[in-house]
């Protein structure tokens, strides 16, 4: 049986586990019950993403690309459920932003097989909002396509860049007669022949296929929203000007919603959602971390003057 | 063989091999041919001698493999269209490779099928004879038995619901029937819950390891601590925001000031683009040299391990 601690030191050392659990467990709950707001300076690699998908120039940014709005856009998501509490929220919006202006896309996914079910959820529950705004909701096969999931992200890629069209030729959706037709039939990709006449490929990802794929495709203009753990991995490549703008973890959710929640044109849309929601629980969860750091630190520092 | 394996040949009006119509005479052929070929093969795989065995397998592994080599170095197009001809025998090849890609990735599909299935198997075996001579914890053999048989059954009630003009439809859920709740209830209520939990239980392990094992024991750990705490501060608005806020009154409101250098963001951006990510770079190196090493000796049947039963 191990000795109980008898100095502070020690016991700075030794907080048992059950109440750091409980202590974590109480504190990331504060948010669930009373309103935090953050106050918060958007990064230059949101703005830039914002910019790109809203068409709205951020006055306090230098002026970046904006995508062609009668050209469609090519969405890879890469994420389940794991990651939802980054990347559903980045989905979501970026979601709004598209339907609100009006825009088409084309989903897939080469990361996970459950990613395309998964995007479709987070896309009914969008069409809910607009329904309850009486907005038109976006329409599978008119407005948008599922073009399901591809196994090897590197090939995938590769066929992209290289071959848009062989590479989802025998890929179906469903028309409104629920009959199963190949997507290049959808007046989504009408006029889509390679990747180059999309106005930009977005990746929503919590995985290393943001790598794979700026490794390989260069024709379009690309840009990303990945998660927090794959931030530091991609800003290098937002830093270079091969990405447009880059959207990374929960801070970067939090810059698109304020984002939004500045712009006329989404007066409509519920913009401040999970990324306001969440971002409070970051800082009290950081914070608490930063605290148990410095507790243990101190403690055994106690310990070592004591000892000596 | 560019016909056989590819989507789309010269005549894009031609119907491709490997695509036969929904419900046709065809693809119902098409199947039961290969379910055939399939089964005589894995038949004559299994009595074939074990040497026999041997050179089968290293035949087709250096085929499949060669493929994808030849992919990957051949010279590629740049954004092609599909009214692009090929001029000379290096861009025949490459369109070549590039229409049977997709072919080509359907039977890696197909073959991780065969996986999925095998490793069904395997785990219905397993915890079927659990169940029947009732070992140790035979209750959560019957758990993972019964939630896989309702799993497949209802999502294949759901995936049939959806089929024809009343599919679209149940895009909007106020039209669900009971079974597209139940399948909702399963796969959104229970399963992804689940996954989103356990992964959330992360949060409490790393609390835990922070506590226990950032201590300042030497200039090492010093330098990783002070790099994190940087990094997490970063991550604050309500952090950057006041330290900026200073960093700005210090330096007069200038953003090309010296102290503009100071600013947590500029501060953590270095970090991780100068030490970081190089670092991250050097092991995915290490990584991709051990990969193809390893990739060199599967695709040549070097490697013995797993091949000799």
């Amino acid at each position: 049986m191990s000795k109980a601690p008898s100095s502070t030191g020690e016991k700075l050392q030794s907080l048992p586990k059950p109440a750091l659990y409980a202590i974590l467990i109480l504190l990331t709950s504060v948010p669930l019950f009373a309103k935090v707001t953050i106050p918060n300076k958007e990064s230059k690699a949101s703005a830039n993403f914002y910019t790109l998908v809203s068409g709205t120039l951020d006055p306090t940014f230098p002026p970046s690309p904006t995508i062609d709005p009668a050209k469609p856009v090519l969405i890879q998501t890469d994420w389940t459920t794991s990651t939802r509490g980054e990347s559903a929220g980045q989905f979501k919006s970026l979601m709004r932003i598209l339907m609100s202006r009006h825009i088409k896309f084309c989903i897939f996914s080469a990361g996970d097989p459950q990613a395309p079910q998964v995007a479709r959820d987070y896309i009914d529950i969008v069409n809910n909002e607009r329904k309850s705004h009486g907005d038109k909701p976006y329409e599978r096969w008119n407005d948008y396509v599922v073009a399901g999931y591809f196994p090897g992200a590197e090939a995938i890629s590769n066929s992209i860049q290289n071959n848009f069209k062989t590479a989802f030729q025998d890929k179906k959706d469903k028309d409104p007669n629920g009959t199963p037709t190949p997507i290049f039939e959808s007046p989504v990709l009408k006029g889509v022949d390679r990747v180059s006449d999309f106005s930009a490929m977005i990746l929503v990802t919590g995985s290393n296929t943001s790598n794979i794929a700026i490794e390989r495709i260069k024709a379009v203009k690309l840009s990303m929203m990945v998660t927090g753990v794959m931030g530091p991995e991609t800003q290098v490549y937002y830093d270079s000007g091969q990405l447009v703008g880059l959207v990374t973890g929960l801070k970067g959710l939090y810059d698109m919603e304020s984002l939004m929640n500045k712009d006329p044109q989404f007066s409509k849309e519920k913009n401040l959602d999970q990324g306001a929601a969440y971002y409070p629980t970051l800082h009290i969860a950081l914070a608490l971390m930063i605290a148990a750091v410095i507790i243990g630190n101190v403690g055994m520092f106690m310990s070592k003057r004591r000892a000596a | 063989m560019n016909n056989l394996l590819a989507q789309v040949g010269a005549d894009p009006n031609a119907s491709p091999f490997w695509a036969a119509p929904n419900g046709s005479s065809q693809l119902w052929t098409g199947i039961i041919a290969a379910l055939l070929i399939g089964v005589g093969m894995i038949a004559m795989l299994i009595y074939a001698p074990v040497r026999a065995r041997r050179m089968i397998v290293a035949f087709f592994t250096f085929l499949a493999g060669g493929f994808y080599v030849l992919y990957f170095f051949w010279p590629q197009s740049i954004d092609r269209s599909k009214t692009d001809l090929p001029v000379g025998a290096t861009e025949r090849v490459t369109f070549f490779l590039e229409d049977a890609m997709p072919v080509v990735s359907n039977f890696t599909n197909i073959l991780a099928g065969f996986l999925l299935g095998l490793g069904i198997y395997s785990l219905w075996r397993v915890h079927g004879r659990r169940l029947l001579k009732m070992q140790k914890d035979w209750v959560f053999s019957v758990v993972l038995l019964g939630s896989s048989v309702l799993m497949v059954i209802v999502g294949y009630m759901d995936w049939h619901s959806r089929l024809g003009v009343n599919g679209p439809k149940l895009d909007d859920h106020a039209n669900w029937q009971f079974i597209n709740y139940f399948k909702d209830f399963l796969f959104e209520g229970f399963l992804q819950q689940m996954d989103a939990a356990m992964f959330s239980v992360i949060a409490f392990f790393i609390l835990s390891a922070a506590y226990r094992a950032f201590r300042i024991r030497s200039i090492e750990a010093t330098v990783l601590l002070a790099s994190a705490l940087v990094v997490m501060l970063s991550l604050m608005g309500l952090v950057t925001n006041a330290w900026q806020g200073r960093i700005d009154a210090m330096a007069g409101h200038d953003p090309n000031s010296f102290l503009q250098n100071f600013s947590l963001d500029t501060i953590r951006t270095w970090i991780t683009n100068t030490v970081q990510t190089p670092s991250i770079r050097g092991i995915d190196f290490g990584i991709g040299i051990g990969s193809l090493a390893m990739g060199l000796r599967l695709w040549l049947s070097l490697e013995k391990s797993g091949t000799s039963a």
